[in-house]
Formats: C-alpha cells, sequence, structure tokens
C-alpha cells in the first residue's frame, strides 16, 4: 500500500478521486486544498522533526513520506500555482514521485512546461481522463516506477529536456542587486505592470528597468520567453516564484 | 504619468500622478491656467508701459538708442510689481511642475506650456530687472513665446473638444505660416524705415518680433502637441485591446476554473456510482467538449495562441470516447504561435477532420502537424475506410473547407483500410517557436561574459 497526497482545490472532486484510489487501488490517500496547507504541513513537519520526542509526525519522529504527491496546477484564489506546492513537497521530501493533474489548457500550460523542465516529474494526469485511466496511470507511476503522461498532455511538454534550463540557472537572471530590485517589484506588483509602477516601486528609474530588461533578455530566451515585455516577466515571475526568490534573498 | 481618461470621443491628459482630478480640481485647473494668461497678458501690457516711460515718452524710444538716466518713481514700482509678480507665478510653477522638471524628456501639453511660461517669466524678470534700459527689445522675445505657446496651447485644445480632428493640424499650419510671412514682411518694413527712427518703425519692429517669437513658439508647442497627441492615441487603442484580451481571457479562465470543474465533480460522481449511467456521461462529456470549443473560441478572439492549444481539445475528446490518437505530434512540432485567423482556420479544420473520421467510425486516429513558411500542413490518418471527396453534400463541413481553401487546399489520399486527410493552411502570419536556439544560447553568453566583465571591473 502506498501513501499518496492529492493537492487540489477543488474539494470535493479531489476528494471523491481520493476515495476512488482508496477503494480502487487500496492506496492511502491525504488531501490537501491549497498550496498554503501544504507549506504549513511541512514547516510543521520539519519543526517537529527537530524535537526529540515528536509525537505528530510518527513513530520515528521523522516527517511522514509520500510515495507519491498529485498536484493540481490551477489554484485561482491563491498567488501561487501548484508548482509552488510541488517545489515545496520536492524540497521536503525528494524521495517523493511528483504528480499533476491537470486539464491542460492554455493557461496552465505554461505552469505545466515550468514544471516538468525544473522539476522531477513522474506523472502527468488529464483531468478530462476516464477514471480508469487515471487510476492505471497511477498504478503505473506507484508499482512500476514508471513516467507517465497522458496522451493529451504530451504535445504540451518538450520531448527532450532542456539543458540550459534547470533551477541554479535562475541565479542568472539575478546577477546584482538591480536585478533583485526589478524582480522583486515585478512579482509584487498585482496585474500588468507598467514601467512606471515597476520603477516606482524598485526605485530604479524607467531607463534602467528597460536596460535590466534588455539585459536579461537572452537568459529568459533560454527558459522560454521570446521578446519578452514586462508583462510576459511579470508572469514569469509568478510562476517560477520559489525558483525565484532564494536567489532574490541573496542580494 | 500622463492620466487619460476618454469621454466621448474627447481624450482628455492628466499629469497628475494618483487620480483623475475631481470637477473641483478641474475647475482649479481651469481657473488657474486662466489666470496665467490674464498674468502673462498684463505682464506685457505693464512692460510696455514701463519701456515707454523710461524712455521718456513714446516718440523717444528706438533701438541702439542710450536710454535716459531718468527714472520716474512710478517705473521704479512697475518694475518692482514685475519681478514680484514673476516670482510669484515662477514660484507657483515651479511647485506645480516639480514632477516634470524631474523628468525634463516627458513632454506633455500640460507640462510643455508650462516650462515654456517657466523659462519666458524667468527671462523676462532677469531683463526686466539688468537688462531692460539697453536692450528693450529682449522684453519682447520671452513675451512673444508665452504668447504663442498659451494660443497654441488653447487653441490645441479648442479645436480638439469641438471635434475638429485632422482639420485642426492643417488650420494650425495655415495660421502660423501666414502669421510668420506677415511678420518677415513687417520686420523687413520697419527695417527699411530704421533711419527715420519713429514710432512707426520701432513699434513695428516690436511688434514684428512679438510676431515672430509668438509664431515660432507655438509651432514648437505645435508640434509638441501633435506628437503627443499620435503617442496619446497609440496608447489608448493598445490599451482598450489589451482590456479587451483580458476580459476574454478572464472569461475562459472562469470556464476553466468553475464551469469545467464543476463539471469534471459530476462525471466523476456518476462514474463512482456502482452502476454508471454511459449515455449521461457521455452527454455530460459532450458538454464539457463543446465548452472547451467555446473557450478556445473566446481565446483566439483574444490574441495569438499556439497550435497545440487548438488541437488539445480534439485529442482529448477522441481518448475520452475510446478512440486512440497515435501518432501524436511532438511538442516541438506545435509549440507554434499563430495570429487569430490563422488560429481561427486551424481550429476549423481540427473540428471537421476529427469529426469525419469519429463519426464514420474511426478507431484509431493518427495526427501530424506541419508548420513551415508556406503555412501549415495539418494531417489525419484514420481507419474509418474510404470516401469520395467529389461527393461530398453541399453544406458538409469538408465541402465548406473545400470551397474556402481551394481544391489544392484539402487532398484526400487512399490507404489500407482508410484515408489521409491533408489540409493546408495558408498563414497570415506565424511566430517565432519558443524553443531555445543556439543564436539564444550564444547571445545569453554573450551576456553573461559581458556582465561578468563588467562586474569584475567595477570589483
Amino acid at each position: 500500500m502506498a501513501k499518496i497526497l492529492l493537492v487540489d482545490d477543488a474539494a470535493s472532486l479531489i476528494k471523491l478521486f481520493g476515495e476512488a484510489i482508496t477503494s480502487e487501488l487500496g492506496h492511502e490517500v491525504t488531501v490537501m486544498n491549497s498550496i498554503s496547507e501544504v507549506a504549513k504541513f511541512w514547516d510543521r513537519a520539519v519543526k517537529l522533526s527537530e524535537k526529540p520526542s515528536g509525537k505528530a509526525v510518527g513513530k520515528s519522529g521523522m516527517p511522514p513520506r509520500f510515495d507519491l504527491a498529485i498536484v493540481d496546477l490551477a489554484f485561482p484564489v491563491e498567488q501561487d500555482t501548484g508548482l509552488s506546492a510541488l517545489y515545496e513537497i520536492h524540497h521536503h521530501s525528494p524521495e517523493t514521485a511528483l504528480g499533476i493533474l491537470t486539464q491542460g489548457d492554455l493557461w496552465t500550460a505554461a505552469v505545466l512546461r515550468d514544471a516538468w523542465e525544473l522539476l522531477p516529474i513522474s506523472a502527468v494526469l488529464s483531468k478530462a481522463a476516464p477514471l480508469k485511466s487515471q487510476l492505471s496511470q497511477i498504478e503505473a507511476v506507484v508499482r512500476r516506477n514508471r513516467v507517465i503522461v497522458d496522451p493529451s498532455m504530451r504535445m504540451l511538454l518538450p520531448s527532450h529536456p532542456n539543458p540550459w534550463r534547470t533551477p541554479q540557472n535562475f541565479a542568472r537572471l539575478v546577477v546584482h542587486q538591480g536585478h533583485a530590485k526589478l524582480w522583486r517589484a515585478l512579482l509584487e506588483l498585482e496585474g500588468f505592470p507598467s514601467y512606471h509602477e515597476v520603477a516606482e516601486l524598485s526605485g530604479l528609474s524607467v531607463n534602467t528597468v528597460k536596460n535590466y530588461r534588455t539585459q536579461l533578455l537572452g537568459e529568459l530566451k533560454l527558459h522560454g520567453l521570446k521578446d519578452s515585455g514586462l508583462r510576459e516577466m511579470s508572469d514569469f515571475a509568478r510562476r517560477c516564484r520559489p525558483f525565484l526568490v532564494p536567489f532574490l534573498a541573496g542580494r | 504619468m500622463v492620466f487619460i481618461r476618454i469621454e466621448g470621443e474627447c481624450i482628455q491628459m492628466w499629469d497628475e500622478r494618483a487620480q483623475v482630478p475631481k470637477v473641483a480640481e478641474r475647475w482649479l485647473l481651469g481657473v488657474l491656467g486662466s489666470l496665467t494668461v490674464v498674468i502673462s497678458l498684463l505682464f506685457m501690457t505693464i512692460m510696455m508701459w514701463t519701456l515707454i516711460s523710461d524712455h521718456g515718452g513714446w516718440w523717444g524710444s528706438g533701438i541702439g538708442r542710450v536710454p535716459p538716466t531718468h527714472s520716474s518713481r512710478v517705473g521704479e514700482l512697475f518694475i518692482l510689481c514685475m519681478a514680484v509678480t514673476t516670482g510669484v507665478v515662477l514660484g507657483a510653477e515651479l511647485v506645480r511642475l516639480r514632477q516634470r522638471l524631474l523628468f525634463p524628456l516627458n513632454f506633455s501639453s500640460q507640462g510643455g506650456c508650462a516650462y515654456l511660461r517657466t523659462a519666458s517669466l524667468g527671462a523676462v524678470a532677469l531683463a526686466q530687472v539688468l537688462l531692460l534700459p539697453a536692450w528693450n527689445l529682449l522684453g519682447v522675445v520671452p513675451v512673444g513665446a508665452i504668447i504663442g505657446a498659451e494660443l497654441a496651447s488653447r487653441s490645441s485644445r479648442l479645436l480638439k473638444r469641438t471635434g475638429a480632428g485632422q482639420s485642426s493640424t492643417l488650420a494650425m499650419r495655415r495660421t502660423v505660416v501666414v502669421l510668420s510671412l506677415f511678420g518677415v514682411l513687417a520686420i523687413l518694413r520697419s527695417g527699411q524705415n530704421w533711419a527715420i527712427a519713429s514710432v512707426v518703425s520701432t513699434g513695428m519692429m516690436e511688434l514684428s518680433a512679438l510676431l515672430l517669437v509668438g509664431c515660432a513658439s507655438a509651432w514648437v508647442v505645435h508640434l509638441g502637441l501633435t506628437d503627443l497627441g499620435k503617442r496619446m492615441s497609440r496608447e489608448v487603442s493598445g490599451y482598450v485591446r489589451g482590456l479587451r484580451q483580458v476580459d476574454l481571457r478572464n472569461r475562459a479562465q472562469w470556464v476553466h476554473d468553475h464551469l469545467l470543474s464543476e463539471l469534471s465533480l459530476v462525471i466523476l460522481r456518476l462514474q463512482s456510482m456502482p452502476d454508471p449511467n454511459e449515455e449521461a456521461i457521455r452527454l455530460l462529456r459532450d458538454v464539457d467538449h463543446r465548452l472547451r470549443l467555446a473557450q478556445i473560441d473566446d481565446l483566439i478572439e483574444s490574441g495569438s495562441m499556439r497550435i497545440a492549444s487548438l488541437v488539445q481539445p480534439h485529442v482529448r475528446r477522441s481518448l475520452q470516447l475510446g478512440v486512440e490518437v497515435n501518432p501524436l505530434p511532438g511538442f516541438e512540432q506545435v509549440d507554434v504561435a499563430v495570429d487569430s485567423d490563422t488560429g481561427r482556420l486551424i481550429s476549423r479544420v481540427l473540428a471537421v477532420l476529427f469529426s469525419n473520421a469519429m463519426n464514420a467510425g474511426a478507431h484509431r486516429i493518427g495526427l501530424d502537424v506541419i508548420v513551415d513558411s508556406t503555412g501549415v500542413e495539418i494531417l489525419v490518418t484514420d481507419d474509418a475506410g474510404g470516401f469520395d471527396l467529389g461527393a461530398l453534400h453541399p453544406g458538409r463541413g469538408l465541402e465548406e473547407l473545400m470551397t474556402d481553401l481551394g481544391r489544392g487546399g484539402v487532398v484526400r489520399e487512399e490507404i489500407v483500410g482508410g484515408s489521409v486527410m491533408r489540409v493546408t493552411v495558408p498563414r497570415s502570419m506565424l511566430m517565432d517557436d519558443f524553443s531555445p536556439r543556439v543564436t539564444d544560447v550564444r547571445q545569453a553568453s554573450k551576456r553573461r561574459r559581458m556582465m561578468t566583465k563588467m562586474r569584475s571591473r567595477y570589483r
């Protein structure tokens, strides 16, 4: 019996899906309905594991280990995407196989690609696929350690890994403190920020913001952004927040 | 930041940062503007009067003449008043324009005129206090600049409000050219009478200079306003287009986040029942597919989109109905952005070809997409037997497609147990793919090397 974590904001849907996994496949399922819940769970687990007599985290005093975590990508009421939850899980429990459950629409396509290229994803499941097909795909990942991608999702994922796109290479997007200011402003501003708004918030001049954007264009191309304007940069920053933020803190 | 508001056909611009001024503030701005004009005119009158009184009367004045040493108390008082007035107006302008002064290149209708006014008033003050007795013509220059700038600014706004549009530009050009010619003629005429040095020649000289400087400044302001107007209209149209795109995308996202999610829940509930109702599930899947297609339509309307997003609903639908979809194009083949028109056509082609194959009872469908400089070629292979392309009934989707794309655009090839449909969609505009290329990597490496060098230099 494997331990599976399901993360999706559609509470009723994911509960039902979890019940189907338990009843049909016999796995133990834990359900979480928000990214913040995932973050809190790992925070608590880490804190308790540091205590010698941590009861809430199991007999061994170690955080609970999941064999597979299946995460939805779209969380409309939250600031972050499912990519943050996947990052959090992988960061705290690298041995957990990561899976994605998504509808694969236009706005999740970019996040899906980011997750596929930046994290070791084992399964990409379609929400629209028949239940039997979804269950057999989960079984293939859990029992046979196979990498499963639903056929309808294959077209959204690069067939070859992009060697230039790694979490470490995000450091090249924050070369100096000025770049850090720019990214911080892009992460803080809501909607589609203008140069003036970014300049005002970051304390840089408009021309400096433009210069920094031009400086980063080459690196951004390697992350799949071509001729990226501020809007695309802002989207990118929000999508890849967990990978970008560690390098901002150091500047 | 210039703030834009559209009222009917009139575009209003405000240089305030936070928000559009309220009615009271707009009145205040109007009153201040009018006050500035009145002060400017009063200023000019006072200056002329002072000139006359300082030179011992109108008859004794003339350029180049040594000014009389006598200066009446009234004249001194007026000069003092002018200096004070100039200081007050200058101070007020500086306070109002402190933001603009920090960004001098940010020219706007308000800011541009105010710069000229500020500079002019400063020059007048300087001229009055230091240079006037010997160089009275110098005082005329800033006054001309003030009047010209004010006239250009006011008339442009007036013409815009009356909806004159393009004709305002023409009218302004004609007026300025005519007035300039008049000014040149007047100067030439007064130059001829130089020796006489009469009141007429001196007066004409000063008035002509006033006119010429006024025309020049009016022209400068007008050019600035025209340029600004063009820029603003570009910004406004881009802003409106952006709003429409955002609206359409929000609607499509709402369908994704709420409607389709609820539908998935109902389908899953039905599937989880001990004896699932297959017909109900099929009908709900139909609704799901139609909603997704409507969603795609909205996204196409909102701008460019990728071929992968257009293909996906059809592949998903086929899989749901138990049809195997193999082979499928790879990410690199379909991760290509197309414009709205091309996207709409590709979506239509896919809908027709997939539904034809499934209606004919295909168990397996193959898809290939080839993008080149001429267009997008879509190949759909099925195992549903064959049909005669020439015997299609009018009104069928494929027949309409052949009418629109031409006979050469839709080609059927016979294969064992099925057929290959080859449709070529001419592309009106295709954007580059997102895959990183060798050149991108080289550019990035070059940039990286350059920045490392810069960092080491500043270290």
